[in-house]
Formats: C-alpha cells, structure tokens, sequence
C-alpha cells in the first residue's frame, strides 16, 4: 500500500515536471524581462530605420529602443523598450517563431516579444551589427533573416582596425551557421568590405538561391556554405536596394548618389530565372534628379496586390532634405522622377521633403494592409490600405504614429 | 542591623510561601497539553521576497520581481502534545518589472514540531508539496519545498500568535524536445515573513 502510495506521489511529481503551458519557462522568463522604458510612444521626431512584424505586434526601431504596437489597424499607442537592458537597438526581424533584435553589438532572440536572450552561435570575435531581412522571391514575404557582424583585425604592420566579418542565416527562427564573407586581411578574399544591405531569395518560399548585396558587390549563394561568390552587378559603388520577383524573373538594383559626384541615384534591371546568374543589367534609370536635386535611391518595397513597386529615398544633400518616396507598377521602366505626394492629408504635405530609412509592409489583425513609412527624424507614417485594392501612394491617407 | 533584617527575611517567607502556590495553580490552568485529534488552524498573512533564480547548471539570477505579499491557510492535526501533521494552502503575487502579477499557488503537506516554552512555542516543519504558477499566459504546475519556522505566544489554550519565517524552494524543469527549451529550466527562491494566528479546536 505505501508502495503504490509513493509510486503515485512520484508519477504525479514527474508529470508536474513537464506540465506547462506556453514557450518559455516563466521563472526563465522574468530573469529575462525588461522593463518597458516608456509609454508615451513614438516621437514625431524619431527615425525608424528597420521594422518587423512578429505575431499580433509590429516592432520598429532607429537605433534607440526598440517600439512595438498592436496590429489592430486602429492603433496607434507604441511602447518603447530596452532589449537585453540596452536601449541602444539597431535592428529587428522576426524569422519562423522568434523575433530577433541587434542590441549593443549583441543577437538577441525572443518568443513573445518582450522577454530577450543571447542567441549563441556568433563566432567570439563577430559583434552583431544589423539583420537584413531575406525577401522572397514574390518580393513581399520574409522569412530568413541575415545577421551582419564587425570583428577587429591587426594587419601586418600591427595595426588594428574594424571590419565587416562572418554573415549568419537565421532560418526558420534558428541560427544556421555561418558562411564567410569576411576580410581576410591582409589577403582579401571573398572580402565584403561593406554591410550586406539588401538580401533576396528568388523562390517564393525561400528555398530559391540567395541574393546578397553591399555598397560595392552583388552576391549569389545557392544555399551550400562553400558556394558563395560575386556575380555580375551593375555597378561596384553605391549599391543601395535590391529585389527579385519572380513574377517577371527580374532582379532590380538601385543606387544612391554616386560616390564624389552629384549625380543622382539610377535603377537597374536584369532579367535572370530562378538558380540562374545575372549575365547582363539593363539600365532603367540613371542620375535621377528632382528639382535640380540628386535623388539617393534606396531601398525597395513590393505589394503584389496590385504590382506596385516602391522605392525610399536618402538625403539628396548634407541638409535633411530627402525626396520621400517613389512608385512605379511592375513590368515597369522606371520610377517617377518626383516623389510621390498624397494630397488629401495637409500634415503628410512634407513626406516628399523627409528622407526614407524603413518602408515595410504589415497585415493587420483584419486583414487589411498597413502600409508604413519610417523617415529620418520625422517619425514614423502609416496609411491602412484595402488588402485588395490598396490603390497607390498617391491615394494614401498618411498619419503619424 | 542584623536586628532590621530578621524581620524583613521573615515577611518575604511568609509571602513567598503565600504566593508560590497561587503562581503554580495559574500555570496549570493556562499551560494546554495537546493530545491526538486536537486539531490546529492557522492563517498567515505577510510579504514574501523573491530571492533569486537559479539554474540547474548551478548560476543565481535576480528574479526582477518586487516585494510581494502572501496569505496562507493551514490545517494541522496533532499526532501528540508536540508533532502534528497538516496541509497548507498559500497564494502569493508579485510584479514584474512590466507590472505584470506573478501569482503562485502552493498547496503542501507539512510535518510540524512545536518546541514549548510557556507561554511561547516554536513550530518547526517541514513541508512540501506543488505550486500552480501563472505570468501572463503562462502557467505551470511544479513541485516545491517549504520549510518552516515560527515563534508563536499562547494568549489562550484556543488562540495563539506570532510570526513564521518561510523559504519558498520552486522547481521548474522543463525536459528537452518540449515546447519550452530544457535551458529555460530554473529553481526559484522566495521567502516569506508573515504573521500568524492558530486557532486551536
């Protein structure tokens, strides 16, 4: 009797071992939680340089504290956080079922979006510098990310220096290893030189081969960590978005204002299938100007709801004067030459003057599309667009968060 | 001067000798043997400290909880005058840094010795048992320990009061190939100081 008194007492033991609802052990989770810094959200001056969505929340940030707000299409309340206790936060992306965030140098992961861990796996002399998000060969959905890292180096003279280094997948929420693009001094090979900005997948689902573009290179990696290599780019400066859709088997690159001149940013195009290599670029677009003004294209933004293909601007000049945005619907030659205005809504009058850090896509709670606008120091713009005819940007009934 | 304290040793013998029977005759009545079946119920109410989180590896963490507070019920059956054998159930809450409530439950069972010095008794137990834990929309069920030490003063043979000093030990293992990863396995520490009132039927 008291045998099977104890046997009974031990299973219920054991089974309350493993008897827990959700992802993340609670005692575990609270070691982890950090406080929310602030409520007031998000200022009109902010700048929002990345963005993500990641379950019932979007998440931004412009390298001080990482924002989040509901997706209920009506919300408009962002509440600020540290990430690991640093408010110094560079980037977000959210891959399978983690949210991921740059942090103080420092990868960090989450299941809930508000509660941080290290992510391991980063070699000891890579520092996290920023996530690319991966877009799919549709040219809207993501689901990999690439996390950029910086490591120091000593050349041979003793010197030391800082320099990009190893590129890191995450995959389906997962850190996949390393493949290497890094400097390696004082015999450069396969050396990057400058942040991966933009990356690509040209299959829908993500299994295509990858895209990987920096100021100076285009990259092609079929997926194997010994096959990466330069392949044909448009140009080898000022390399500043890239896309591919797979709707027209297109790889589009944009550039910013070419290095020591004034000259405006151009487009490119090249028409390559899926698992091929670009051979050949057709330019679309060169020395863009707007008022007698040099036009910095930067990155791209792609609604296949209605084939509009967007794309942000930088600063023209060293004022903080930008060009907002553009839009051109794809198959398409070129984007407008002026900046797209929307003039329904007087106070969004100035978003052709602001230059452009984040354009990002999200679906709300609802299932309409929010589309959002992250300037540089003059906050963050939303408009709610039908999620089947969003019509174009000039339609947009822009507000600020 | 040996004249004076004649008298004086004289009349504290007479009233000693008066008193001493008196003082004896209220021990008896006030001191309350327990006997088995008696039956014991005690309430508790008091902050709990969250201590720290540990690893199983070995490594403490703060909790990031603040100061909560705690209330208890606890029903003992004496076995004889000194040892007796009950459960107990408690709850807690604390607050996260976000402000969001941690709540535990624990319901344990608990062996209790009382150590007697009128009109004072010192409960010592030891108890264990399991904890229903929930934090946002996260619950767990746990095993845990709780130890037990106090310093009550009989006002009566029905009412006694003091105060007991807690540590509350939580195990929360998670197994590997679980939905929650078997490094998000942790101990937790918390300790309590109520202040306690048994009622004796």
């Amino acid at each position: 009797m008291n045998l099977r008194f104890l046997s009974t007492v031990l299973a219920v033991m054991a089974l309350a071992a493993s008897c827990t609802s959700g992802t993340e052990g609670i005692f575990a989770s609270l070691e982890r939680e950090q406080k929310i810094v602030s409520s007031g959200g998000l200022s009109i001056y902010a700048s929002v340089t990345s963005m993500a969505q990641f379950g019932t929340q979007y998440f931004a940030t412009g390298g001080r504290y990482l924002f989040s707000r509901s997706t209920d299409p009506g919300a408009k309340q962002w509440s600020g956080y540290t990430v690991g206790g640093n408010p110094s936060v560079q980037s977000v992306g959210a891959s399978g079922s983690r949210l991921f965030a740059v942090a103080g140098g420092t990868l960090y992961q989450s299941t809930n979006g508000s509660t941080w861990s290290t992510v391991s796996g980063l070699a000891s002399t890579d520092t996290a510098f920023s996530l690319v998000p991966v877009r799919n060969g549709d040219g809207v959905t993501t689901n990999q990310l690439i996390v950029v890292t910086t490591s120091t180096f000593t050349d041979a003279s003793g010197g030391t220096g800082n320099t990009y280094s190893n590129i890191y997948l995450i995959k389906n929420g997962t850190l996949t290893g390393s493949f290497v693009l890094r400097n390696n001094f004082p015999t450069p090979t396969n050396e990057l030189g400058a942040p991966v900005i933009a990356a690509a997948n040209d299959k829908t689902d993500g299994t295509g081969q990858y895209y990987l573009a920096s100021a100076s290179f285009l990259w092609r990696w079929d997926g194997a960590a010994t096959n990466v290599a330069p392949t044909v780019a448009p140009v080898t400066t000022d390399i500043a978005g890239m896309i591919y859709l797979n709707t027209s088997s297109t790889l589009y690159v944009s550039t910013g204002i070419r290095s020591g001149t004034t000259s405006g940013g151009g487009l490119y195009a090249s028409s390559v299938a899926q698992g091929a290599a670009p051979t050949s670029w057709t330019t679309l677009q060169t020395g863009v100007t707007y008022n007698s003004l040099p036009v910095a294209f930067g990155q791209f933004l792609y609604n296949s709801v209605n084939s509009s293909l967007w794309i942000a601007t930088g600063y023209t000049t060293i004022t903080n004067q930008g060009t907002g945005y553009m839009e051109m619907t794809v198959p398409g030659n070129s984007f407008s030459t002026s900046p797209t205005t929307s003039t329904n809504n007087y106070s969004s009058s100035a978003i052709p003057t602001y230059a452009v850090g984040a354009l990002f896509l999200g679906t709300n709670s609802d299932t309409s599309q929010t589309y959002f606008l992250g300037t540089l120091a003059h906050g963050l713009w939303t408009w709610s667009a039908s999620p089947t005819q969003p019509g174009t940007g000039s339609s947009a009934n822009w507000s600020q968060q | 001067m040996n004249k004076l304290l004649y008298p004086v040793f004289a009349l504290v013998l007479f009233v000693g000798a008066g008193t001493l029977p008196l003082t004896a005759q209220a021990l008896e009545w006030k001191y309350d043997h327990r006997v088995a079946g008696d039956r014991a119920l005690t309430i508790q109410l008091g902050p709990l400290f969250p201590l720290a989180f540990q690893t199983f590896a070995g490594s403490f963490a703060p909790t990031n909880l603040t100061v909560g507070g705690t209330l208890g019920l606890d029903l003992d059956f004496y076995l004889n005058d000194s040892f007796r054998l009950g459960g107990g159930l408690r709850g807690m809450a604390a607050l996260s840094p976000n402000d969001s409530t941690l709540f535990i439950v624990p319901i344990t069972f608990r062996a209790t010795w009382e150590f007697k010095y009128y009109p004072f008794s010192f409960p010592v137990g030891a108890g264990a048992g399991f904890s229903f834990t929930n934090y946002r929309t996260s619950t767990a069920f746990n095993p845990l320990l709780m130890p037990t030490a106090g310093a009550y003063w009989n006002m009566s043979s029905g009412w006694s009061f003091g105060l007991d000093v807690s540590p509350w030990i939580i195990f929360q293992p998670y197994l590997s190939g679980g939905t929650v990863p078997s490094s998000d396995s942790r101990i937790a520490y918390f300790l309590d100081a109520t202040l306690g009132a048994i009622y004796h039927f």
